[in-house]
């Protein structure tokens, strides 16, 4: 995808900003025209950067057998979230660029709002499985005791 | 009240460095094995260890350069915040349960010493301390080189010190960073990472509400005068652009797994089930001190967009201009303060693993064992390390400023890209081999070195350390699955079925 990027789309004129024509210390974004074109690509990059963080979460957590004891589920669905949370801070952003209107939530524009107020909250939801199910999914008893077993063969000292 | 500003400011970060010295002194009497050197002997609370790992990952880049990026690009650094939570849950889930498991059982004191473990492979063990010190070198000249130019900015609004040389506060700073830093290690390092986490966090939502109240009429008239000059600069791709963002995106919430001087501090809580509430604390207080690189740049944009305040000399003025115009003397004193500790926090840490390379891990790679009385060469390198950092930042500063941003760009992308294949996936994939680890950290090594010499312009602002990540991981897989299965040690298999 990002090799793609790279070689197959051509970047348009503006498309990383440029320097503020009255301020030479800031950028200035210019139109959001300059995304018409990525909008798609924009979308699926971030929703694939999404599924390979759940991916690499069910990796962390998966056991011998390849086994994730139930957390899969919640990874699925948080994961879900995260992706539905993400789906509409892009809709927004679409539609500011057709809507010129300067409405805002929160003292930020819808997009930027939900940006701030909902993604960012959405992606603690793996912080919470990993505080609430810690016991179910990071380290069970029998997890425990496997460990102490092994810590106790190398070094005796260890009283944990 | 203003008459005293400098005082206020100076004695407070006056206080806060003799804190630190005391911290030193206190944590000496604890020092006594290289195991309390490097991990504090494994004997850490929750609390210590979770404000310890916040305070690392914010470091003056946060509260000096944050502000700067946002006063630049509008909101597009705020994706590198926007990655804190998903960042320490991967970090969490991948690496810290099990980093702490094979310091319990193979007593590993460092991230080498681990990757040495999991792969059995003394290659691998050289090729991650390599990584670490190449890594922290930039880093630490440029934290160097920030704390003497805070100081000097400091004791420049003063009549007694106005005069003071660059070198002398370099001198004095770095004095009290390598004082409690070789006197107490990574005791010393965590203890006063307490004590800068909470400055931070006071300092973050002080500075957040007295944010609210500088520009006329309020943050909607604010973000109004900002939409007027430039939309997109509060859209959420800031001036920045969409690609560029997710680029950012990306890296870092990968990266965190990869950063040495974060996830080495999971293997020194004390007992394995503690970690559990780790997250609330990293995740809360790095949250609420990121409000502070957030609030201080959109207002100083505004400000200057309105017309309300002069254009600023750099982006990197945002913070200590707002402090200086619009803080409350005393808020001013906590926040430089807090300055000082966010630089700090993340210098000892660097400092102490870099040691750990040089004294530990490459002596024993390449001489098969440690030096004799490891403590005390631990303290001798520590010293060693920050005279050359201070020695690199000085040169880079009257000399060539290229060689620390060269070295500069080994920063976070490199250590994640380096280190995230070999560590985060590879002690959860058991057909990871040693052959692809070493691949893949020396690759990502050059492909940033590559990219920064050449000044390599990647379309649409990918970041580089994306595509070191990206190219690295492919290695990775690729060549793991290209070669022979390699046996692992029965505890090492054990280890990663918990």
């Amino acid at each position: 995808m990002v090799a793609l990027l790279i070689f197959a789309v051509p970047e348009v004129e503006g498309e990383r900003g440029g320097v503020h024509p009255e301020f030479s210390t800031m950028d200035r974004g210019g139109s959001g025209e300059r995304h018409a074109d990525l909008l798609a690509w924009g979308y699926v990059l971030g929703a694939l950067s999404i599924v390979s963080f759940g991916a690499f979460l069910a990796l962390g957590a998966s056991r011998a057998s390849g086994s994730l004891r139930g957390l899969g589920r919640h990874l699925l669905w948080g994961t879900g979230l995260f992706l539905a949370a993400w789906t509409l801070v892009m809709l927004a952003y679409r539609d500011s660029l057709a809507d010129q209107s300067t409405s805002l939530v929160l003292y930020f524009p819808l997009a930027s709002a939900l940006m701030l107020y909902l993604l960012y909250p959405v992606s603690m939801v793996y912080n919470l499985f990993f505080v609430a199910g810690f016991k179910r999914w990071v380290l069970t008893d029998e997890d425990h005791r496997t460990y102490r077993h092994l810590a106790d063969q190398s070094t005796p000292s260890e009283h944990d | 009240m203003e008459e005293l500003r400098s005082p206020i400011i100076l004695g407070s970060v006056f206080v806060y460095l003799v804190i630190c010295v005391a911290v030193g002194v206190w944590a000496m009497r604890r020092t006594r094995s290289v195991r309390d050197f490097f991990v504090a002997g494994r004997d850490l609370g929750i609390l210590v260890t979770g404000v310890a790992i916040f305070s690392s990952t914010m470091s003056g880049f946060g509260f000096v350069g944050g502000p700067g990026l946002v006063y630049r690009l509008g909101m597009s650094s705020v994706w590198i915040i926007m990655t804190t939570a998903v960042s320490y849950a991967i970090a969490d889930f991948m690496v810290s349960k099990r980093l702490r498991i094979l310091a319990g059982v193979f007593d590993t004191i460092s991230l080498p010493d681990a990757v040495a473990v999991r792969y059995g492979s003394e290659t691998s063990r050289f090729l991650t301390a390599l990584a670490i010190l190449l890594g922290i070198m930039g880093y630490l000249a440029t934290q160097i080189l920030a704390m003497g130019t805070v100081l000097q900015s400091i004791l420049a609004s003063t009549e007694v010190f106005a005069g003071t040389g660059l070198i002398t506060c370099i001198a004095i700073s770095c004095s009290v960073l390598v004082f409690y830093s070789v006197t107490g290690g990574i005791i010393a390092s965590v203890y006063s990472d307490i004590v800068q986490g909470v400055i931070m966090v006071v300092a973050g939502v002080l500075v957040f509400l007295g944010t609210l109240a500088v520009f006329e009429g309020g943050p909607t008239a604010a973000t109004t005068a900002l939409l007027r000059d430039d939309p997109e600069s509060m859209g959420p791709w800031g001036t920045m652009g969409m690609i560029g963002c997710l680029s950012w995106f990306f890296m870092f919430a990968l990266g965190t797994a990869g950063q040495p001087h974060i996830i080495t501090k999971a293997m020194m809580i004390q007992k394995l089930r503690q970690y559990r509430w780790i997250p609330l604390v990293t995740v809360g207080g790095y949250t609420i001190t990121a409000l502070l690189w957030i609030s201080i740049g959109l207002v100083m944009r505004a400000l200057v967009v309105a017309g309300d305040h002069p254009e600023l000399a750099s982006a990197d003025a945002a913070a200590p201009e707002f402090l200086q115009h619009y803080a409350h003397p005393l808020l001013a004193g906590v926040v430089f303060a807090a300055l000082f500790a966010a630089i700090m926090s993340t210098a000892d840490a660097f400092l102490n693993i870099g040691t750990a390379a040089l004294i530990h891990d490459i002596p024993k790679a390449l001489f098969g064992r440690t030096p004799a009385n490891e403590l005390f060469w631990a303290r001798t390198g520590t010293v060693l390390l920050a005279l050359v950092a201070a020695l690199f930042a000085l040169y880079s500063y009257y000399v060539n400023d290229r060689l620390v941003a060269l070295l500069g760009a080994f920063g976070w992308g490199t250590f994640g890209a380096a280190l995230v294949p070999a560590v985060a996936i590879g002690f959860n994939w058991k057909r990871a081999t040693a052959a692809a680890a070493n691949v893949a950290i020396a690759a990502s090594l050059v492909i940033n070195f590559a990219i920064e010499l050449a000044d390599i312009p990647i379309p649409h602002g990918i970041h580089g350390g994306t595509i070191s990540l990206l190219v690295s991981v492919l290695l990775f897989f690729g060549i793991s699955y290209a070669s022979e299965p390699a046996p692992i040690d029965p505890r090492v298999e054990a280890i990663m079925d918990i």
